[in-house]
């Protein structure tokens, strides 16, 4: 009766222990689960994505840039040169709503924005506080 | 401590935070900040001096918790999956709020444009005032945004696929890109012939991109820091939320730009 038992008891106990020899798996060990197959999955998938945007990298953002320089270039010529035929800063309307003052900003003089241009800047010494 | 080891006697994935004193720190130095902010902007003696002192507290705070939080990351193995996870929902949530913030800046515009006061003369931009031509330096500006949303993405999914080199050079091309840009808006600032004190155009325009050329800076400095961590073997194939988070940032920026310069500098000119 004593070792009927026993037996019973440490049944369940053997065949785990079979089990888990048969089951056993070392961390290293790469298996197929949902897990593994799609982080492999998203490494393929980014080969060719990252060949992708290096083509896009190398041959569309230079010319893109080169001519957006270009017309930038361009323009900026065309800016100033008309400018320069524009009467000069103190002859120009200012408008009520131009160059507001109604504190002293907390650098420099106190007078002048953050980033002043004396050249396109018109500098009104009657607002001055 | 791999995940295994952590398993034997951590019955969860999530990582429980030690002590540290910058939560308390950053709490301080922003209610700092923004109290001498607006002190000083009601002319309070000194009161800029008190601002710069908590803008340098923020940022050291700032700097000294996530160099923390990159150690917990990178070397003591607390950032499992699910705590990328919450990371990741951290980083959507701040974004979400910062695209409001822009769209509260962008209600500024729209609330001045779209209807110009009396005062403005009735028409925007008002008269007197020479908006900066779009197609000059906002488009080239526009082209390198873009571009380094190529950039980036041909980084991150070198990194993706384990390829160091490729990871390199996208990240500093964009980061040399993003660099390019605030130079060129700093060149546009100093010659535009209006100001911030120009009346509600001068506001809204320099409000508007002042942000964004401030967001620029923060993007550029976030992506040179998730640089610094691929050159420095921190970041893996499969482990780098901080570069994430990084494009993240640098892709909403982008996006921010594109109706900044539909809205404001094409359809505001």
């Amino acid at each position: 009766m004593f070792p009927q038992r026993q037996l019973l008891r440490a049944a369940p106990r053997f065949s785990a222990q079979l089990r888990a020899q048969a089951q056993r798996r070392l961390a290293s060990t790469e298996t197929e689960n949902s897990f593994v197959r799609e982080r492999r999955h998203v490494k393929e998938h980014a080969k060719a994505t990252a060949e992708l945007w290096r083509k896009i990298s190398l041959y569309a953002v230079p010319p893109a840039m080169i001519l957006a320089g270009i017309n930038a270039y361009n323009l900026w010529n065309e800016h100033w040169e008309h400018w320069s035929h524009l009467p000069p800063l103190e002859e120009r309307v200012e408008y009520p709503y131009q160059n507001i003052r109604t504190r002293n900003f907390p650098w420099g003089d106190g007078d002048k924005t953050l980033f002043w241009n004396e050249k396109v800047n018109y500098h009104n010494k009657d607002k001055a506080t | 401590m791999t995940n295994l080891i952590r398993s034997n006697f951590q019955d969860h994935p999530f990582h429980l935070v030690s002590p540290s004193p910058w939560p308390l720190f950053t709490s301080i130095s922003l209610l700092n900040l923004a109290t001498s902010a607006a002190l000083s902007m009601h002319n309070f003696n000194n009161g800029y001096i008190l601002t710069i002192l908590s803008l340098i507290l923020v940022i050291s705070s700032m700097s000294f918790w996530f160099r923390d939080v990159i150690s917990e990351g990178t070397f003591l193995g607390n950032h499992t999956l699910a705590v990328q996870k919450g990371l990741n929902i951290g980083i959507i949530l701040f974004i979400v709020s910062e695209a409001l913030f822009f769209l509260a800046i962008f209600w500024a515009f729209f609330h001045s444009a779209m209807a110009p006061s009396v005062e403005l003369g009735g028409q925007w931009p008002p008269l007197g005032i020479e908006p900066v031509n779009p197609f000059e330096l906002p488009l080239l500006n526009t082209v390198i945004l873009l571009s380094s949303g190529a950039t980036i993405t041909y980084g991150h999914h070198s990194l993706i696929h384990g390829d160091r080199k490729g990871a390199l050079y996208g990240t500093i091309a964009t980061v040399l890109l993003a660099i390019i840009f605030t130079v060129f808006q700093g060149i546009e600032y100093n010659v535009s012939s209006f100001t911030i004190s120009d009346g509600a155009f001068g506001t809204c325009f320099f409000f508007g991109t002042g942000f964004h050329g401030f967001h620029v800076i923060i993007g550029t400095i976030f992506l040179s820091v998730a640089l610094w961590r691929v050159f420095d073997y921190h970041l893996t194939d499969n482990h780098h939320v901080g570069l994430e988070g990084g494009i993240l940032y640098w892709h909403f920026v982008d996006v921010v730009w594109l109706f900044l310069y539909i809205a404001v500098y094409y359809w505001g000119s």
